[in-house]
């Protein structure tokens, strides 16, 4: 239960381990006990209830943002839903229920998406979206929002009592369109994505308050039953999705269990309103004055609001701790010692507890686990959601390629080989980074202590302090890599994701300035290296030959030398950096998947080596 | 350290970690010895007395620092 923003106490957003409601809403399996303002529902809050006299003027406050609310669809009540057959239907409109509908609808594939709630999702919960996740939202449509409303930041900083001990910089150079990490709370996450799905209604045909409420396993499909408030339906498709969230329905129901670690340690995550010019980094704060023995961690997020999350010391009571009384005192005392003097209110209080889990499979027969549903990241690293909106973007050209019959069903397991293995490397640094911020025993909490005193002289050793966020993860083991030539001394390798580099576009309308990621869209894209723009023979063939198939195919050339466009897509490497960067020389060739990550490269075009790859890949 | 350094962080990382969950499967009560132990191989693999006294100092520092 939460605070809403009317100040009255509201079962929204997550699930309470003793709910109010029998189905909470939003499943959200970390954030697992919410602040309670009481024991019945609709406990009027105008002011919190705490005793303290000097806590008075910390008022709760709204979050600056109102969540439409969507009445049911009752379209599936309709006499049509019995005699149609869906190609797909995504279960759950959270981050990667939207990127999937959005990647699927870039193929033109129609897409029910089902949404048990009413709304966006309401509460803190993800805040910070990498620069790979920011490329996937480009490519989607939806990306002018995060950059507009998120706030982009690059490094952060590390304390151990009062002694800066990190300083880290995240990856970023005047190659980069986009910024490493930008800060955006998860309803406006989901909001942007959802404005971008509405822009859809052609393909994406969202039904708000119809929860899923079982599955019946055809042999080339689904059937299943939709509860709406005005009854139940059931409808059928070939394909499912799930991407329910972390309690998924789908999950449970077709008994899957979720393997790995949980930790004891919870944290406080406490949103507040608070006045402060502070630049966006993330903060760290080991062992502080104002929480001694604690970790506390501070992000900046758009509209003031920051979020605080601190650890509980060992046996606090996670129920008392999120009181109020409790919680607020701590967040005073952590901003006298930031020097933070402006004006600040609570907004919102929740506790987290980090799992470190996954699915071993990702396919079930016709069912695809995504995001939460199929794996539990921890939070420190920021893994969740930038996990799931990869797993969206994987699967999302590989379904549209076997729905549209382009390529054989055996291309989706390689969903599920790429992304468990993504998954396991995402939850290997994510448990890193959890036995560093929150020691799970006597012996990492006594070991941080040594590398906390000593990382500021030998900073050598201050690696091991370093957050490890997010970053491109490369699927060097997928069977869909070709092997190409092997002696480039540069560049990304099969499996990898492009690197960024500034552009010169040629334009018969005017040349003008893009990014190399700008270059994929919802298709294969060969890479060509030329010196100024001259299409081999053999290029503008295969180019013919894959239109002629129906693959979604296109060709790029880049040039050394600026050159005049012509028919197909130039970019000029004006920077002179980009030839160096990917080890190329004229002739060389990248083919480049529709997500992103490279199928193949060659020193020079072998036409029929890159058919047999991309053959090899369709799996036909 | 006039070595130059071979260690990556990640391998530094995984070191660390075998030596946290080490140290947790043996327990608080043997942990000192543990560590006395780790640190007595560490010396003869140091092999440089000097290198071992400076260390020896360097550890120590923290709890010989006074507040005033
Ligand atoms: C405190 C906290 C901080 C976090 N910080 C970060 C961060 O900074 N960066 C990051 O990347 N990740 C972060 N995460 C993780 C991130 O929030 C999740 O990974 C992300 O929300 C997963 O998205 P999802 O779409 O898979 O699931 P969800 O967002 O949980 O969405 C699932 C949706 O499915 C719906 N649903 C459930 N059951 C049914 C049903 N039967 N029928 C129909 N619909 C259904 C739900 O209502 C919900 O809308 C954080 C998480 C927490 C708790």
């Amino acid at each position: 239960m939460v605070l809403n923003k009317t100040g009255f106490a509201s079962p929204t957003c997550q699930n309470h381990p003793r709910p109010l409601h029998p189905q909470p809403k939003k499943g959200n399996l970390e954030a697992e006990t919410l602040f309670k303002s009481g024991s019945s529902r609709g406990i009027r809050l105008t002011r919190p209830s705490f005793t303290s006299e000097k806590i008075v003027a910390e008022d709760f406050k709204p979050y600056p943002f109102t969540a439409k609310h969507y009445p049911a669809s009752l379209q599936g009540l309709g006499s049509g839903e019995a005699t149609r057959r869906h190609p797909v239907v995504v279960v759950g409109g959270g981050p990667v229920g939207y990127c999937t509908a959005l990647g699927l609808a870039n193929y033109g594939v129609p897409v029910v998406l089902l949404e048990a709630d009413d709304s966006v999702c309401f509460g803190s919960r993800a805040i910070c979206i990498s620069r790979r996740s920011l490329e996937i939202i480009e490519r989607l449509g939806a990306v002018d929002g995060f950059l507009k409303t998120g706030l982009a930041w690059t490094g952060g900083r590390s304390f151990y009592r009062d002694t800066q001990v990190l300083h880290f910089k995240m990856p970023t150079d005047e190659n980069q369109k986009l910024p490493p990490m930008v800060n955006l709370a998860q309803y406006s996450i989901e909001q942007f994505l959802l404005d971008a799905a509405e822009k859809r209604k052609d393909l994406i045909d969202i039904r708000w308050q119809n929860r899923l409420t079982s599955i019946e396993e055809l042999t080339d499909g689904a059937r299943l039953t939709v509860n709406t408030p005005n009854g139940d339906y059931t409808m059928e498709t070939d394909w499912v999705v799930a991407a329910d969230g972390g309690r998924s329905f789908l999950r449970e129901t077709l008994g899957l269990k979720l393997q790995g670690a949980s930790y004891e340690g919870r944290y406080v995550i406490v949103d507040i309103w608070l006045d402060s010019q502070r630049p966006t980094e993330r903060l760290a704060y080991f062992d502080p004055a104002c929480n001694p023995g604690s970790t506390v961690l501070v992000h900046k997020q758009p509209d003031n609001v920051w979020r605080i999350d601190y650890q509980l010391r060992d046996g606090e009571d996670p129920d008392a701790a999120i009181q109020p009384e409790n919680v607020l005192p701590r967040v005073r005392a952590l901003l006298d010692m930031m020097g933070e003097k402006g004006a600040w209110n609570p907004i919102w209080i929740g506790i987290y507890k980090a799992n470190a889990l996954t699915l071993e499979n990702y396919c079930h027969k016709r069912v695809f686990f995504a995001g939460d549903a199929a794996h539990l990241v921890p939070i420190f690293g920021v893994r969740g959601a930038n996990s799931g909106i990869d797993d969206a973007d994987n699967l999302a050209w590989k379904l549209a390629f076997v729905i549209q019959g382009l390529a054989g069903e055996k291309l989706l397991e390689s969903y599920s080989l790429e992304r468990v293995a993504a998954a396991h490397e995402n939850l290997s640094y994510g448990t890193k980074s959890t036995e560093f911020m929150a020691p799970p025993s006597f012996a990492f909490e006594l070991m941080r202590t040594a590398v906390l005193g000593l990382a500021v002289k030998h900073p050598e050793l201050s690696s091991l302090i370093n957050p490890r966020q997010s970053s491109p993860i490369a699927y060097t083991q997928s069977s869909l890599n070709a092997v190409g030539s092997t002696d480039f001394d540069a560049g990304p390798a099969a499996g990898h994701v492009l690197q960024e580099c500034p552009l010169t576009l040629a334009d018969p309308m005017g040349s003008r300035q893009i990014h190399l990621t700008d270059l994929i869209g919802p298709q294969l894209t060969a890479l060509c290296f030329t010196e100024a723009g001259e299409a081999p023979a053999e290029l503008i063939k295969m180019q013919e030959t894959m239109h002629a198939r129906g693959i979604p195919f296109g060709a790029v050339i880049l040039t050394r030398r600026p050159g005049t466009a012509r028919d197909m897509v130039q970019g000029w490497d004006h920077t002179g950096r980009l030839f160096s960067m990917y080890g190329a020389q004229p002739g060389t060739f990248y083919l480049v998947r529709p997500d992103g990550h490279v199928l193949g490269r060659w020193r020079s075009l072998d036409a029929a080596a890159a058919a047999a790859a991309i053959d090899a890949m369709l799996q036909l | 350290m006039t070595k130059a350094k071979t260690m990556t962080d990640s391998e530094l990382d995984g070191a660390y970690t075998d030596l946290c969950k080490t140290m947790t499967r043996l327990g608080e009560a043997q942990s000192a010895l543990f560590l006395a132990r780790f640190a007595l191989l560490s010396m003869v693999r140091i092999d440089d007395a000097k290198e071992i006294q400076s260390l020896i100092a360097e550890a120590a520092a923290i709890f010989e620092k006074t507040d005033a």
